[in-house]
């Protein structure tokens, strides 16, 4: 194998393994990733991974034990660049809604009692940027192809990642679905990172927010959009919170002063 | 007494790993390793509506989100009597199935 080619690894922590099988279900294009970057690590795709300095690495999934921010900070350490590819990884997913500390602690005792995990201690769900700095996020619940193949491209050269820079009412509205606001049914379009093709709009079933928030999101507007729509604040709330994770604490914690 | 321990098992969904203990020719233990962290899908949908439980319990899982949700629809028609049409019915075991063949396709790539 050269030399001059970008060491690359991809590593999972809680999650579904979704973005990793997607990047092996690009079947296509799956010898031209392993051909143009030398694959150091890859638990889903290959037994034989090195762990050792590398150029970039990919991280799926939420920081979910003290083992896995052990994992992520010798990451960090061995990695030029770090990025966070889909929603638990760049949000935290599902399992990071549960906003506040004490309310994770509740709920992990009504779902595993006294049962202790043996070998390393659980943590509340965190995106990674919990506990490492991130270079870059590629959203998706699992990542796109199109996305995840251009940013791909993009970073073993060294560049940046170009993500799509709209919410998903852009790919709403290039299929010339009706917009379902308009319809009065909660549709969080206008605040979510396009690349899902908005596959939910085009069978008539209002966005709910998986890919996590676009940069620049206007939760605001949105808020008192559905709030002028006659929904309550409990509702927008969790329906807003459910997926983003912590992409949204801060906004929520903010209109605080706004319950009831 | 041999040890093989394998920390990350490869190719498989999840983290998980194995210790095999030999002694001389015999296996004496089989340990396996869960690493994956706790997400606590089990109280994922308590107090939220069945339409936020039909759109939250697919994001269980990114690639068999329909089982996910084919399984929520069957627990809230069950709890509720409701039952769909035949077609309906089909409609779904169609889908199913054709998550299935791409799930299984996918891990012989």
């Amino acid at each position: 194998m050269p030399k001059d080619k970008p060491k690359i690894g991809i590593f999972e922590l809680t999650g579904c393994a979704g973005d990793a099988l997607l990047i092996l279900d690009c079947e296509k294009e799956l010898k031209d990733i392993f051909h143009a970057a030398d694959i150091q690590s890859f638990v889903m795709a290959k037994s034989d991974n090195i762990d050792g300095k590398m150029d970039v690495a990919l991280v799926e999934g939420s920081v979910s034990t003290e083992k896995e921010k052990k994992e992520l900070l010798d990451i960090r350490k061995r990695a030029e660049v770090v990025v966070a590819i889909g929603t638990c990884a760049c949000f935290g997913g599902i399992q990071a809604a549960f906003l506040e500390g004490s309310e994770w602690e509740k709920n992990y005792k009504e779902v595993y009692g006294k049962t202790k995990m043996t070998h390393t201690k659980p943590l509340q769900s965190k995106p990674i940027n919990a506990h490492i700095k991130v270079d870059f996020y590629l959203p998706g619940c699992p990542i796109g192809k199109e996305q995840f193949l251009s940013t791909f491209n993009r970073i073993i050269r060294g560049n940046p990642p170009e993500l799509y820079r709209f919410p998903v009412c852009v790919e709403c509205k290039w299929n010339e679905n009706d917009c379902l606001l308009n319809k009065d049914i909660p549709c969080l379009g206008p605040v979510t990172a396009a690349g899902c093709g908005a596959i939910c709009i085009n069978h008539n079933l209002p966005c709910v927010g998986c890919w996590g928030p676009i940069p620049g999101a206007n939760f605001t507007s949105e808020y008192y959009l559905l709030k002028e729509k006659g929904f309550d604040d409990d509702f927008i709330r969790k329906r807003m919170g459910n997926f983003s994770g912590t992409g949204i604490a801060d906004f929520l914690g903010k209109i605080k002063g706004e319950k009831r | 007494m041999k040890r093989i321990k394998i920390d990350h098992l490869a190719r498989v969904e999840g983290n998980g790993g194995v210790v095999v203990t030999i002694d001389g020719k015999a296996v004496i233990d089989v340990k396996f390793v869960i690493n994956e962290g706790p997400r606590l899908v089990e109280r994922l949908t308590l107090g939220k509506t069945p339409e936020e439980d039909v759109s939250i319990v697919p994001r269980i899982c990114a690639i068999c989100s329909i089982s996910h949700k084919y399984a929520a629809l069957r627990a809230m028609e069950n709890a509720l009597s409701v039952k769909v049409p035949p077609k309906v019915a089909l409609f779904r075991e169609l889908m199913h199935m054709g998550e299935m063949i791409e799930s299984h396709s996918l891990h012989l790539t």
